[in-house]
């Protein structure tokens, strides 16, 4: 079987020296019409969602989703077993004691809810990712630690890799760098 | 910054004091009407009014204490509206006196009447604490002090506007530690004192702490409505930002969720332990037409502010919450209601599994939280007008204010 073709490169890297100088790059990159980028900092920046207009993230949606299953199950579980598996006189209550049902309702709740989200997270990001293309660039190790990244990568439609680099130019980035996948 | 930060209080606060005067008046003379007539309906509403206003300006000294602690540009906005709560306890210390009146007249607890401790063997157990001497020394202690924490957080705040002296912010904070735990024990105490004696058999130690987190969410309320009312306006105009107005959101979504959460464990506690003396005090709270207040509660104090408060587009503009906030501040009236009128027609002791309340409201249930509310929003506007609106030398005012977040 042939390998599927990929382009040569992954995109193309600016590299910045402080936050605020990324966050206007990622606001012009957006305002030029490009939307296959990332940026990539070693600390969160808050305004820097709002500059990507990255604002769709689905994890607040499936995390509720998980809590209602949680919900549904616990209470269901308990239910189950009280009424019909198991039922038992506990101090003269009926079995179907529900305000004793909702703690373990609740626990039900979070434990979906906080999986869900931290294994939808990790599933969303694509992690564990062993190889990325950008590790491929000597200067991006710097992104932990003081230096600020913007990446156009090659699969958005806009994409020249001369045109893309003049385009990076403008913004006056410390160093451009072209990413081989 | 450039801002204008002594600007006077904007005049979308300062036009609702007249409406508040008139209505603290109107319901001042209805109250003094209802009184003549009937004093013991006149007591019970007045009981749940004054619980409640007195509970937003101790739950604004609360809020205050913990922001000293905490730090955070939600409590920096927040300072002199709550300030301004804070400085209303002087007015509360005097609106107490009905109750005490009641208290002495034997008119408002039944451990006040003689014959009825004599013949009860738990009453008479009880009678070293319940008793008019010593329920009045305890009642002047909690409001000196009181006053004494809201003279000291406001004029260290206000002096440390003038003189920018950085040993003022240590003294604040250092009051604020072991003032949250004074505070904590004095609103406990004060809570079994003039709410739980209203059936002095029946006992819950999460009662006390359901109080003073309804008291917490209600004057947070109360703050954050004022602060949204005036966002338009100078000196916050340009100054709060939706990472602030979020914070408050989030504080009114923790006390919701907190409230709900002792309310819950209050109930499974009593429900597994089952007891004779305990019991009762919700059979009288879920049957004869209470229960459609509990369930009323259960969704409006809890499901719906809930749902509300989890979104941002709720929270993030400000002004969404003052509908959501005084739709709780509402609720926070119906719970403190729950709680206190069906202590008084129910039965007592061995009886009350036998004379369980059946649901009433008197006029006077209505009017006089209003009248309080008018004459307390009344003095509360005159103090905010009295001091700038945003304090100076905070040592976070700089990354408080300070835009995006690095």
């Amino acid at each position: 079987m042939k390998p599927k073709a990929r382009s040569l490169h992954y995109g193309v890297l600016a590299e910045f020296d402080t936050p605020q100088q990324l966050v206007d790059a990622a606001r012009a990159t957006h305002d030029a019409g490009f939307r296959k980028y990332d940026a990539y900092t070693p600390f969160p920046i808050e305004e820097l969602a709002d500059a990507m207009h990255d604002h769709q993230n689905p994890i607040a949606k499936i995390v509720l989703l998980a809590g209602f299953t949680g919900a549904c199950i616990g209470f269901g579980m308990q239910t189950f077993a009280n009424l019909v598996h198991y039922p038992m006189n506990i101090a003269g209550r009926p079995n179907f004691a529900w305000p004793m049902f909702i703690p373990v309702t609740f626990e039900c709740i979070v434990a979906f809810a906080a999986f869900t989200g931290v294994l939808s997270m990790l599933a969303l990001n694509g992690l564990p990712t062993p190889y990325h293309p950008l590790f491929n660039c000597p200067n991006f190790s710097q992104a932990t630690r003081n230096k600020f990244f913007l990446c156009i990568e090659a699969t958005d439609p806009k994409f020249e890799l001369a045109e893309t680099r003049k385009f990076l130019e403008q913004l006056n980035p410390r160093e451009i760098s072209d990413v081989e996948n | 910054m450039s801002h204008a930060l002594d600007a006077p209080a904007p005049s979308v606060v300062t036009k609702l004091q007249m409406p508040a005067l008139i209505v603290g008046g109107i319901g001042l003379v209805a109250g003094v009407i209802g009184a003549v007539l009937n004093f013991q309906a006149f007591l019970h509403a007045y009981l749940v009014a004054f619980s409640f206003w007195n509970g937003i300006s101790l739950g604004m000294m609360l809020i205050l204490m913990i922001q000293y602690l905490s730090g955070g540009g939600w409590g920096i906005i927040l300072r002199r509206t709550l300030e301004a709560g804070t400085r209303n306890m002087w007015l509360m210390a005097v609106l107490f006196l009905p109750i005490l009146a009641g208290t002495v007249m034997n008119k408002l607890y039944i451990w006040t009447d003689h014959a009825k401790v004599e013949a009860d063997h738990h009453l008479h157990q009880k009678a070293p604490y319940l008793n008019i001497p010593f329920f009045s020394v305890r009642l002047v202690i909690y409001f000196i002090v009181w006053l004494t924490f809201a003279f000291l957080l406001n004029r260290w705040s206000l002096q440390q506007d003038q003189s920018a002296d950085k040993k003022l912010a240590r003294n604040l904070r250092n009051l604020s530690g072991p003032g949250l735990l004074i505070m904590a024990i004095t609103l406990t105490f004060s809570n079994i004192d003039w709410l739980m004696s209203l059936q002095p058999h029946w006992f819950s130690s999460m009662y006390p702490l359901i109080n003073i987190v309804g008291n917490l969410l209600a004057a947070m309320c109360f703050g954050v409505i004022f602060v949204a009312l005036m966002s338009d306006h100078a000196p916050f105009k340009g100054l709060i930002q939706t990472r602030h107005f979020r914070d408050m959101g989030n504080l009114m979504l923790a006390f919701v969720m907190l409230w709900t959460y002792t309310s819950l464990s209050q109930l499974l506690i009593t429900y597994s332990g089952n007891l004779p003396e305990e019991t009762p005090w919700y059979m009288n709270r879920i049957t004869g037409g209470w229960g459609y207040v509990a369930v009323l509660l259960l969704t409006c104090h809890f499901v719906l502010p809930f749902i509300v408060l989890l979104q941002r587009r709720v929270k993030d503009p400000g002004k969404p919450l003052i509908w959501i906030g005084t739709f709780i501040i509402a609720m926070r009236v119906v719970d403190l209601f729950w709680w206190i009128k069906p202590s008084f027609d129910a039965g007592q002791g061995l009886a009350a599994a036998y004379k369980l309340s059946t649901f009433n409201v008197h006029w006077l249930d209505i009017v006089l939280p209003l009248a309080m509310g008018g004459i307390w929003t009344w003095c509360f506007i005159w103090q905010l007008k009295k001091r700038p609106l945003v304090p100076q030398h905070d040592p976070n005012m700089k990354e408080a204010f300070a835009h995006g977040g690095h």
